[in-house]
């Protein structure tokens, strides 16, 4: 009792280490939630139709193919689920394999395209092909739905 | 002085914890201690408000940002077939149409529409619109020559950018048709 008596006020102190536990979860968080957003979605200047007949995007399942091109238009390499591909034969063949194989897990998924609006339509074309060879390879009969990517008319770029 | 001499041996007793207390003072620190342990009991369930609100704000601006970027995107809608396949479903009652093909040109710079049909060509991608709506067939334009599932294949150059062949399918879809797909350039 007497040690109650002298102890004194109490002393006002920081609980630091809920706010570290805290503040290392949200950095492994975004970290990770970084990553995905960057394997998914390359920064692009997508085409612009206008007035559009396009409807947002919504959280459905999606397997997204990006096209890296350079100023002039043509394609460097093409990119999905966060590995790039060459532009040339096989490496669309590769593509368009492990877009098969995607497809057969999750065959509701959409396949969205993102290229770049000077991307000239010689590098689309075999991508368009492959990807529908691709599903009807994974599953015999199936139609995939392509979406195209664009940009609405009230976002600047 | 004889009280004087009281005092300090109470104290000195009082010091060395063996001192005589007075039913009074038992009363008081009893009090004391009884509020001391109220306002500690207090204390322990008290939740830390201020950091929860601090992360709270912090994932509600992230998912906000994350929103707007996705919502930056739209997406323009086509099934994929297998080309060379036909895109209608044949019945016992219809006939197989030929698509009605579009071609886009790249010549100086800029993109020539050419619809290979007997019908108006356009000079841009909202005339083609214009031209393809006023061909609808519908219970309102009786006069349409296409019904809104009649294959349209549309045929870029291999020069002509994506953001043309993009412009001529939003042109098509934004008319009333439902079964556009691309064709390999010539």
């Amino acid at each position: 009792m007497r040690s109650m008596l002298t102890r004194g006020p109490a002393k006002v102190e920081a609980m630091i280490t809920p706010l570290i536990d805290i503040a290392m979860l949200l950095v492994v968080f975004f970290a990770l939630v970084s990553q995905i957003g960057i394997a998914d979605f390359v920064k692009l200047n997508l085409p612009k139709p206008s007035p559009t007949a396009a409807v947002p995007a919504r959280n459905e399942s999606r397997i997204v193919i990006n096209a890296i091109a350079n100023p002039n238009g043509d394609v460097s390499s093409w990119r999905f689920s966060g590995q790039d591909y060459a532009t040339d034969t096989p490496g669309i063949q590769s593509l368009s394999n492990d877009v098969a194989s995607a497809i057969r897990a999750n065959p509701a998924a959409q396949v969205h395209l993102r290229a770049d609006a000077i991307v000239k339509y010689t590098y689309i074309s075999p991508v368009l092909d492959q990807v529908g060879k691709a599903a009807a390879t994974a599953i015999p009969g199936h139609v995939v739905k392509l979406r195209l990517a664009v940009q609405p008319e009230k976002s600047g770029g | 002085m004889a009280e004087a001499a009281s005092i300090a041996t109470a104290l000195d007793l009082l010091i060395r914890g063996e001192g005589p207390v007075t039913d009074c003072s038992l009363d008081i620190n009893d009090t004391l201690v009884k509020r001391r342990a109220v306002r500690r009991s207090k204390r322990g369930i008290s939740l830390n408000v201020i950091p929860m609100i601090d992360v709270t704000f912090f994932l509600l601006v992230f998912f906000v940002c994350a929103n707007k970027t996705l919502d930056r995107e739209e997406l323009l809608r086509t099934d994929l077939s297998q080309r060379g396949i036909a895109m209608v479903n044949p019945t016992a009652l219809t006939l197989d149409e030929p698509p009605l093909r579009i071609e886009l040109i790249r010549k100086d710079n800029s993109t020539l529409i050419q619809i290979l049909a007997p019908i108006a060509q356009p000079e841009s991608f909202e005339q083609l619109s214009t031209i393809f709506s006023s061909k609808l067939y519908s219970s309102e334009n009786p006069s349409g020559l296409f019904p809104s599932d009649h294959p349209i294949e549309l045929a870029p150059s291999k020069e002509v950018p994506w953001e043309d062949a993009v412009a001529a399918f939003n042109s098509l879809v934004r008319a009333g048709y439902q079964q556009i797909h691309f064709a390999e350039p010539r």
